[in-house]
Order: structure tokens, then sequence, then C-alpha cells
């Protein structure tokens, strides 16, 4: 900005840049932010002249409202879908449910959303158009449950279409097994084998993989948050990324590499946790 | 000589029968038929576009679908039909173009950890894992903020987070054929490692391979249209149909069709070349026996 300006000198240019730590190399630039990272220091945002942190703090925990509620959501119904298609496979319901899974996962967020504002909100005026919620009122509970229906809707048939084809494909791979056959030979009911074996069996891929996914949904969460003006971490990166804001892009990158990290040893640990089969691995070659 | 009779019969029947199971799968049909139609409309949108796609006509922006304009104008007066027609070349070649440089980066690459195996299949996978954590989207996002946003830098960056799969699953079926009879002996004779691999190795890989670039295809197309979307990808006066998403933001609420029209056309070929890669994948996988 200050650039732009044409009666700049030369003299102040320069001065400005060894301000900002712009003349020196690339590589020692890097390390210097490293280092402040380290020390809680995320630096100022370009664009609003705010420290990062607050910046980020502040949308954190819109953005986890809206992943979390369509996580939890979208779980609850793959999970049924996925099991009733599974013990149903080749049904009709079998090829309806993943034909419904295909198109959700198929659908581009950012023209569902759209096309969800455009019949929910313009023609029906059941909803509003986005935000979290209204502007100039205090947001009552209503209102903030209004301004979440359909974003959380658009993103959970998202993750709905994933995770039910998945889910279907745990579930059929462990109903098959030999230890279900026994068991089914002996007598036991359908429905005592699910709960009491095939459910945990085949809950635990899903579950590593949930854990591996995290940060990939934050990124769904992404095209959610700019089409429906979600003030969340995912319109904040695209915000950032289309203002060249690079103290703030930086920031959300390792926020984001850490996620990874983190979420990645989540899932190996959770499946160490649920599978003793590894457990016993793990103790044995000590 | 007979062994040459015998599999050519063999190849010539496995052909017969992977057409057989596709033939069989509805959707998949559909979706090809789907393809075909979007496809052959692109590559002739000189001849069978209505209008010039970069021709505007202010006095009649916005305006809703007619007999004059089959979808509508869009701000500038343009005809949605049209530039429709013209934004499928760029997005499906695109689309092509990103999954051709995965195909061949990841093959290579995962070719390589397969056969020689050892430390550097332990390192290849190591790095493919370390790329495949990433969110993809970030990934694009950042690239394109660093790097740019002409064309040629948007098919590299979506190939640089597209080609991870195909390495892994190039890998798997080279360690899956790598211990079977005619590959050992095809080492006992002599055969120099890098014709095993493109001689015998990677045709009899054909299979996922094949149905991972089917589905590559349809990935990569989304992402060209969510960056173009998000105005991080291919820039106005290039018409792709994420760009005229884009440009449909500002009056979707008043002018929707400006909107619609070009995000049906992404969901219409994504979907049936995901319907596509699934018959594919049912018809190529060797175990399926079951012709439905």
């Amino acid at each position: 900005m200050y650039t732009e300006n044409p009666e700049i000198t030369p003299e102040d240019r320069a001065r400005l840049e060894r301000s900002f730590g712009l003349d020196q190399p690339v590589t020692v630039q890097y390390v210097k932010w490293l280092g402040r990272v380290l020390q809680g220091d995320l630096g100022y945002s370009l664009i609003e002249r705010r420290p990062v942190l607050t910046i980020v703090t502040e949308r954190l925990g819109n953005t986890l409202y809206l992943v979390g509620l369509s996580l939890i959501i979208s779980l609850v119904i793959s999970s049924i879908a996925g099991v009733v298609s599974a013990y149903r496979q080749y049904s009709l319901l079998d090829h309806v449910t993943t034909f419904l899974a295909l198109v959700g996962y198929s659908l581009p967020i950012f023209w569902s959303g759209l096309v969800s504002i455009v019949i929910f909100a313009v023609w029906l005026r059941w909803f509003p158009a986005g935000g979290m919620y209204t502007l100039g009122q205090d947001p009552t509970f209503l209102d903030r449950l209004q301004h979440t229906v359909l974003p959380v809707s658009i993103l959970s048939l998202f993750f709905t279409g994933y995770y039910s084809r998945f889910i279907r494909g745990s579930v059929l791979e462990v109903k098959n097994q030999d230890y279900i056959r026994v068991a089914r030979s002996k007598g036991v009911k359908e429905l005592q084998i699910f709960i009491r074996h095939a459910a945990k069996n085949a809950a635990i891929p899903v579950v590593t993989l949930i854990a591996l996914n995290l940060p990939t949904m934050f990124a769904g969460a992404l095209f959610t948050e700019t089409i429906f003006t979600w003030p969340g971490m995912g319109r904040l990166f695209w915000q950032a990324a289309t203002r060249r804001d690079y103290p703030i892009l930086m920031a959300l990158i390792t926020i984001t590499a850490a996620l990874v990290i983190l979420s990645n040893l989540l899932a190996d640990i959770l499946y160490g946790v649920l599978n003793p089969q590894i457990r016993e691995e793990m103790s044995s070659t000590k | 000589m007979n062994e040459q009779v015998v599999g050519q019969s063999e190849e010539r029947g496995l052909l017969k029968r992977t057409i057989l199971i596709f033939m069989r799968h509805k959707l998949a049909l559909f979706g090809m038929g789907i393809l075909i139609l979007v496809s052959l409309s692109s590559l002739l949108a000189h001849q069978i576009a209505p209008y010039d796609p970069n021709r505007t006509a202010i006095m009649d922006r916005l305006q809703p679908p007619s007999s004059d304009h089959w979808m509508g104008t869009d701000e500038l007066g343009r005809d949605v039909l049209t530039r429709i027609l013209f934004g499928g070349r760029i997005s499906l070649a695109v689309g092509l173009a990103t999954i051709t440089i995965s195909i061949f980066f990841g093959t290579t690459l995962g070719a390589v950890a397969g056969y020689l195996g050892g430390a550097l299949d332990n390192l290849l996978m190591r790095f493919t894992d370390v790329m495949i954590s990433f969110p993809q989207i970030f990934v694009l996002i950042m690239l394109v903020s660093f790097l740019g946003q002409d064309l040629s830098t948007i098919v590299l960056v979506l190939a640089v987070v597209s080609w991870m799969p195909m390495a892994r699953l190039v890998r798997a079926e080279f360690l899956n054929l790598k211990d079977k009879e005619f590959i050992v002996s095809a080492r006992a004779i002599g055969l120099p490692g890098w014709k095993i691999i493109v001689s015998h190795l990677l045709p009899n890989s054909g299979g996922p391979i094949i149905v991972a670039a089917t589905l590559g295809v349809a990935a990569a197309i989304r992402s060209e249209s969510g960056l173009s979307y998000l105005g991080l990808g291919l820039q106005p006066p290039t018409a792709s149909w994420g760009t005229m998403l884009r440009n449909a933001q500002d009056q979707f609420l008043t002018a929707p069709w400006t909107a619609i029209f070009p995000g049906l056309m992404i969901f219409i070929t994504v979907i049936s070349i995901n319907f596509m890669g699934d018959g594919l994948r049912d018809a190529l996988d060797p175990r399926s026996s079951r012709i439905r």
C-alpha cells in the first residue's frame, strides 16, 4: 500500500523495508518468523492491523461449531444408512442409498450452497441467506438456530455422502468374517451379533478415518463458510489468500500443519486403543 | 508360438468380459452417455454455440432464460449457454491435463517404489503420506497465492495435489504382482528391470490405474471449479464453469440462472464421471465374478 504512493522517496522505502525486515534474504526472514511463532507471537495482519492470534481465536470457535455440528449429524445419518445398506445388500434400499450417497458426495458444495440459498432463503424465505446471526440485533437462540440450519445441512450432506459409503463397506467386511459366522451358527440372533461384535469392529476403521480426515473437514468448511458468509477460519483463510495477507496465511498453514500432525497421532492412538491386536503386537515386540 | 495364440485369445476374452460387465452397469452407461454428450458439445462449441462467448450486450444483461437465450444472459449480457459450451472446453481440458501429469508422476513414483522396494520404497511412501495428509484446498490456495494464477500454473498446482492416490495404487499393484510366476520368470531370463516394469508390470496394473485416472478427472474438475469460484483459479475473461459461478456470485439472488447452470454442468459432469468410474472399477476387477 505504501509502495503505491508515488511521492514516497527511495530512502523512505528502504527505511520501511528495513523496519519490516524485508531487506533480508527469505530464509532469514522465515527463521525469524519461526522463532517468533515458537514464542507465541504470530504477527500482525497486514490488512486489519490487528494481532493474528486475536483474529484467529475469534474465528476458531465458529468453525468448530459448524464442522462439529455437521459431523455429528452426518455420522448419525451415515451410520444408520451404512449399516442398513450393508445388511440389505443389493436390495432396492441399498441401491437408492448408495446412489444418494454418491450424489451428496459429488455435489460441489459451493453450488449446492448457492442453490439452497436461492430456494430456501430467496424463494421460500424460510432461512436467512448467510451469517451467523442477524446484525444489529442481540442474537437470540432462535435467530442463531435459523442461521445455522442451511450451512450445517449443506456441509452434512457432503459428509454423509462420503462417510456412508465407507461405513457400508466397513460393515460389509466385518459381517462376513469367520468369527461372526461362528456366532451365527451358534444360533445367536443377528441383532445381538451386531451390537456385541460387528458394530465395534466395523467402527474401528471409521473412527480412524474420521480422525485422519479432521484437517480436510476444516477445508470443506472453507467453501461453506465462504458461501454463507460464516465468520470462521476457512473464510479467513480465503480472505487472507485473496488479499495476500501473508502473516495470516502463514499462521493458518502452521495451525493446519499442527492439526494434521495431531490428527494423525490421534488416529494412530485410537487405532491402538480400539484394536487389541495392535496392542498385543506393540507389547510383544518390546 | 502356441503361448502367443493362447495369450491373445485370453486377452480378447478379457476385453469382452470387461465390456460385458460394464454394460450391465446401467448407471455407468448413463454416466458415459452424459459424458460423451458434454464432451462433444464442448468440442463442437465453435460450431453449435448460438453466440460469441465474449460478446457483451449491456442492454440485454441479466435476462432470464428465453427463446433467444436458452440459459439467459449474465451480468455483461453474454449468452450463458454459449459460455457454458466454451467453459466446458476449459474445464474438461484442465481436468484432462491435470490427470495426465498426475498419472505420469504418480505412476513413475509408485512403480519405482514398488519394484525396487527397500529403503527407497520407504522414503517415497513417507513422502507420499506427507503430501496426502495436507488438506487439498489449503495446499491449492497456498500454492496459487505464491505462484500465480495463469492456466499452466493452475494445472501444475492441481496435479501436485492429485498424484498421490495413483502412486499408492501402482505401488500396491506392483507389490502384488512382483511375486507372481510370470514376473519371477521374466527376471530369471534376465530381462532388465525397466523392461519388466514397462512391458509386464504396468500393463497388468492397468485396471486400477484407469479407474483412478477416471475418478481423478472428476476430482480435478471439481478442484479447478472450486478454486476459480474462490477467485483463486482462472481469471476472467477465461470462462470455465468455476469462473462463471464466481461472476454469478454478486447477482445470484436476483438472477439465479447465472449460477444454477454452470454449477449444474459441474455437478452433472462430475457425477457422470464418478458413475463411469464405479462401473469401470467393477468391470476391471479380476475378482468380480458377479455379472449383474
